[in-house]
């Protein structure tokens, strides 16, 4: 039975050293495809060699698409783990505390209204998101909040703001263009400024999750035996749903809403390494930077030289994906 | 240890459940709320470990539990629910070692003697054979002495339990009751429990406080409590308590409600 013991840690040692090669792996490749593709060694020299022709290809265009997908991945799957855990609840991503459409209907109020203020749509879906969220909050409050009314009043608010985002598009129907290439998540076009900005919010959001991980572990326990364990349960699930709606806000600002991460990854990590947090949220997180490259990169390359959005791949595969996860599931009885 | 609670009264959103109560547990030994379905015997266990608030004041070893640190309360008592979520999907280990949580800081690090604790807890309760399984596979039994464990790792002064002996067979009962004996008896724990089984109660404990109707109708040994005449008035049942040779606990027959 020991055996059992050590079997499982080294699993997890294997899984994040898996991960990570799987990481390189996939960015290597997400920097040799494209209109112009490049040799590995034509790539390495590029990194090193400031005198190289194609360095304005890989490090201005290529590599900030991939340091991107990796940061969005990590973000939105913490996310999605802190709210899985928090809300007791296996269903719950950031679209559940009002994050994508509180953000969706600024962003396209925005857009819409006043179009000359759409380079700011970043500062304004963040705010957005976290406002949604913080409605949702106190809808649910009372004396505490309590994770069903918390998902109740988020289908609630969801609700409201889906069909004011519908109305505002339904009167300017001209002009969506901008509002739906939003919508979907794109990585097309990212500078290095907004790599810049993504770090800087993602890593204290990433850091915050980090040392998360004992009320995370406390909290999925149930609130009675939470409580039991010194955890102050209320204070305790706003301050992470706050990490959460913080971390989604902050890829929604910069790459618009990529749906399912948040979901689906969580699920798989725990099937891989358990639902303890200290190994479940590195593996998630790395997980999820696989899962966002491997979308871009088929987004970018199937139907070459059009580009799908990361956000429609992930919902095209996710959706189907998650199916099988939950069957699978019930079969295993986990 | 010794939990005393004075004026209390508590209830659940408007509904007043205890009105006025008064109680000092000497948490030496062990002690069991016996009383019928809806006398506030799980209240009581919920006011008394700080889950429920409510009026009057609670005292722990003379200090107030209001203005208690969560974390200093973990360290002090643990409370076992009767209903509990189902279990994430982790290890026996894994789950033994959140009773460590109130001595960690935020990063739920493991130092040596935190997996000395956990080892012991996993021992002491049976289930050390199985650490590396995942809780959700266990039969109900086995859950029983994980969660036990768990609250074991927390080194609390005083476990609370709330119908710990319900949906298990009888082999099981038995054994859970010896276990909580024992860790009563040899590190000195004191154990609080709510049961519905009276014999079980007459065997287990020290003390039994009996509730009706939220109050108090009776606080002593089990052969001072434990009579013909409380499960009359108490339980509407008529009843006789048997000696029996050769037995220390008589027998609890009954003969049909009153």
């Amino acid at each position: 039975m020991r055996d059992g013991q050590e079997r499982r840690t080294l699993d997890t040692r294997v899984c994040l050293t898996a991960l990570i090669a799987a990481i390189c792996l996939l960015s290597l490749l997400a920097l040799r495809v494209g209109s112009a593709k490049f040799t590995v060694r034509q790539i390495l020299s590029s990194l090193l060699d400031a005198s190289s022709p194609i360095r304005a290809i890989i490090i201005d265009i290529r590599l900030p698409r991939v340091i991107l997908s990796i940061l969005i991945g990590m973000c939105l799957t913490a996310a999605g783990t802190i709210l899985q855990a928090v809300m007791h609840n296996p269903l719950a991503d950031p679209g559940v505390i009002g994050v994508s459409s509180g953000a969706s209907v600024v962003a396209t109020a925005v857009f819409l209204i006043m179009p000359a203020a759409s380079r700011s749509v970043p500062l304004f879906a963040f705010a957005g998101a976290l406002a949604a969220c913080a409605a949702i909050y106190s809808m649910a409050w009372r004396g505490g909040a309590d994770p069903i009314r918390i998902v109740l009043a988020g289908v609630a608010v969801n609700a409201m703001l889906g069909g004011a985002t519908s109305f505002l598009m339904l009167m300017n129907a001209d002009d969506l263009q901008g509002v739906l290439a939003w919508m979907n998540g794109s990585l097309s076009a990212k500078s290095w400024s907004q790599v810049r900005v993504m770090a800087a919010y993602g890593s204290i959001g990433i850091l915050c999750s980090a040392l998360s991980v004992k009320s995370l572990n406390a909290l999925q326990l149930g609130d009675e035996v939470a409580r039991n364990l010194g955890i102050r349960v209320g204070r305790t699930r706003v301050v992470l749903s706050g990490i959460a709606a913080y971390l989604a806000a902050s890829t929604v600002s910069v790459a618009g809403i990529i749906g399912f991460v948040g979901l689906i990854v969580p699920h798989v990590a725990r099937m891989a390494v358990g639902a303890n947090h200290k190994r479940m949220l590195p593996a998630a997180m790395l997980l999820g930077a696989c899962v966002v490259l491997l979308a871009d990169l088929t987004g970018r390359t199937v139907v070459a030289p059009v580009e799908i959005p990361v956000g429609i791949v992930m919902s095209i595969l996710g959706g189907p994906f998650f199916l099988y996860l939950l069957r699978r599931r019930k079969r295993t009885g986990m | 240890m010794i939990v005393a609670a004075s004026k209390l009264s508590v209830g659940y959103d408007g509904r007043v459940v205890i009105p006025d109560l008064e109680i000092t547990i000497d948490g030496q030994g062990v002690t069991t709320f016996l009383g019928p379905n809806g006398c506030g015997k799980s209240t009581l266990l919920k006011a008394l470990t700080g889950l429920l608030r409510g009026g009057g004041t609670i005292e722990i070893d003379g200090q107030p539990l209001r203005g208690m640190r969560p974390r200093t309360l973990a360290r002090k008592l643990s409370y076992l629910p009767q209903v509990r979520l189902a279990p994430p999907e982790i290890t026996v280990e894994d789950f033994v070692s959140c009773g460590r949580i109130p001595h960690q800081g935020f990063m739920q690090r493991s130092m040596p003697r935190d997996r000395e604790i956990v080892q012991w807890a996993m021992e002491e309760t049976g289930v050390l054979g199985m650490r590396g399984r995942g809780v959700r596979e266990l039969s109900g039994g086995e859950k029983q002495r994980v969660y036990i464990a768990a609250a074991l790792a927390q080194q609390p002064r005083m476990l609370f339990l709330d119908e710990p002996t319900t949906y298990l067979d009888i082999q099981h009962q038995i054994g859970l009751a010896q276990l909580l004996r024992r860790l009563n008896r040899s590190l000195g724990m004191g154990v609080i429990l709510v049961l519905h089984d009276i014999a079980q109660a007459y065997e287990i404990s020290d003390e039994v406080v009996v509730m009706v109707d939220g109050g108090i109708y009776a606080h002593g040994t089990p052969r001072e409590v434990i009579t013909s005449a409380m499960l009359r008035e108490v339980y509407r049942v008529n009843a006789r308590v048997v000696p029996v040779e050769g037995r220390a606990c008589p027998l609890v027959a009954f003969d049909g409600l009153t």
